[in-house]
């Protein structure tokens, strides 16, 4: 099997996960990837313990941006906003289990950039 | 349509990439053996730093490298080798004009035109200086079709004083009419900068019919070496130009409170000069004169008239810019079924390399409402072949990636 674009990739591409308009979330993020112009809003509902309740997101970009957005939104449902702000990329890349070279890498992980807040940065 | 040159003088063609089929050029070109042989000539017979030393071999150095400022001027047929500028790329000739000829010459409220089809070499250089001492920047803006809009350029050309605009789109490939653009800026007695970035390789360019100002190129997108480009200067601006960088070299005096500096062209290169790789882009230019300007532009020509015939007829693909006849040397397209950057994933798989992105355009690609394009773009080295490789592969992509997910894998 193509070792990219396997299957679980192009379901979430063709069906992704929390692909919505959340009305009235508490924080919006916004990112962008420089080297390729996909840009990325997730939007979040928190409760009072800071805790993700709801999440969706929007933008438009590659498979991997795409189903890695909708992998990621599932992920850190029911978690708190700070712990998955503390999200290493190793875990995300673990999570998606796919063959990409370095420039696509960035296109992976600008979901995790985009709830970090530093979308042009990545992590040593 | 016949190969221009023979593949294997490239030796990257029969290196570890031997299949590959590179349709990047305009990202940067591949080199000839003769291009190579030059730089480890220079290190192992000619090293020795210029303008100083009274030895034979440093003399011999100052002359080789002066020789080659002559061998750039007559190559876009300057008419004297003082308009030459070394510098270590296009993107630093632009910024070199911004900062010793514009910061000085411009006045506050002054405008500078630019065009959409800029890349960002051409733009961020002038939104700074532009913050800084407070001049203004207007759009030339384009057709849908990818080109200048050409009416109203009275109403345009009001109140600017510099001109700076790219002589072949490295997105749309759009060849701009540069000769009748700037005699018109001219009777507005505007200043024209020429970013010759990717024409420079495929069709001859001659300043002084031009009537450029100041014109910009890369060494390694025209088979030369990295590291080195050439700002051409109009000689009557000599007298404008301001120091650059400072230090070593670009001084004729200096005293502890005082200096005297050179003239241009050494004026505006302090420090020790690229050496070998200057040395290098006199040997390239030997060798497109001996492969000649001409064949290369009627080569570049049949390239991308045959790989824009071969695109258009892809069904639900767009090809972004202008008719096959009013570009050159390269292809930009998108299409709804597949994102560029999953279609150059899937082309290196095969070993074809393209361009995904927004090639340093990103205002441009905001004006024609993509994300991102893919780009092909071709050298002398290219052939019908390779065209053939990349098209028979994209339409086995898009046959696949248009089926209904479940049958895919």
């Amino acid at each position: 099997m193509e070792p990219t674009y396997k299957k679980t990739i192009l379901r979430h591409y063709n069906n992704p996960s929390n692909k919505l308009d959340l009305k009235k979330p508490t924080k919006v993020f916004s990112g962008a990837n420089p080297f390729c112009g996909d840009k990325l809003e997730i939007k979040v509902k928190l409760d009072g313990q800071k805790k993700i309740t709801d999440v969706s997101w929007s933008g438009d970009g590659c498979v991997i941006s795409q189903s890695s957005a909708s992998i990621f939104t599932d992920m850190i449902k029911g978690k708190k906003l700070a712990q998955i702000q503390k999200m290493t990329s190793a875990k995300l890349l673990k999570e998606l289990d796919i063959n990409l070279s370095p420039a696509r890498r960035k296109c992976a992980l600008l979901p995790l950039y985009t709830i970090k807040e530093t979308a042009n940065e990545e992590e040593e | 349509m016949k190969n221009l040159v023979n593949k294997n003088n490239f030796p990257i063609f029969s290196g570890r990439f031997k299949k590959m089929v590179y349709l990047d050029s305009a990202a940067t070109s591949q080199k000839p053996k003769e291009v190579i042989a030059a730089e480890k000539d220079w290190y192992e017979n000619h090293n020795a730093n210029i303008h100083r030393g009274a030895y034979k071999l440093a003399e011999e150095a100052t002359e080789l490298f002066e020789n080659s400022r002559q061998k750039v001027a007559d190559f876009i047929s300057a008419p004297s080798a003082k308009s030459i500028v070394f510098t270590k790329g296009a993107t630093e000739s632009i910024n070199l004009v911004a900062g010793a000829w514009a910061r000085y010459n411009l006045k506050k409220g002054d405008t500078i035109l630019l065009t959409e089809m800029e890349h960002h070499a051409n733009i961020v250089p002038w939104q700074l200086l532009s913050k800084e001492r407070g001049f203004k920047i207007k759009y030339w803006p384009i057709s849908q079709a990818g080109e200048l809009i050409m009416s109203n350029l009275d109403e345009l050309f009001s109140g600017v004083k510099f001109l700076s605009l790219v002589h072949i789109s490295n997105v749309l490939g759009t060849v701009n009419q540069i000769e009748k653009i700037i005699s018109l800026a001219k009777k507005k007695g505007l200043v024209v900068l020429v970013d010759a970035a990717q024409s420079v390789v495929h069709l001859p360019i001659n300043v002084v019919k031009m009537k450029a100002d100041f014109l910009v190129f890369s060494a390694h997108k025209m088979l030369g070496p990295t590291g080195l480009g050439v700002l051409y200067i109009q000689p009557d601006l000599f007298n404008q130009m301001k120091p650059y960088q400072s230090g070593g070299e670009m001084i004729s005096e200096v005293g502890f409170k005082s200096v005297k500096f050179k003239k241009v062209p050494w004026l505006l290169e302090a420090g020790t000069q690229p050496l070998a790789q200057v040395f290098a882009l006199n040997k390239t230019i030997d060798y497109i004169n001996k492969v000649g300007l001409k064949n290369i532009k009627e080569h570049s020509r049949s390239l991308t008239d045959y790989a824009y015939l071969k695109l258009s007829e892809i069904d639900g693909l767009t090809i972004h810019g202008p008719s096959a006849k009013k570009r050159l040397g390269l292809i930009s397209f998108s299409t709804k079924i597949i994102h560029a950057h999953d279609l150059a994933t899937l082309l290196d798989r095969k070993n074809i390399f393209i361009r995904a992105g927004h090639h340093c355009a990103m205002p441009l690609h905001e004006k024609l409402n993509v994300p991102a394009t893919a780009r092909i773009s071709f050298g002398i080295y290219n052939t019908k072949e390779d065209v053939d490789k990349f098209i028979k592969e994209l339409k086995s992509i898009l046959k696949q990636w248009s089926q209904p997910i479940k049958k895919q894998f």
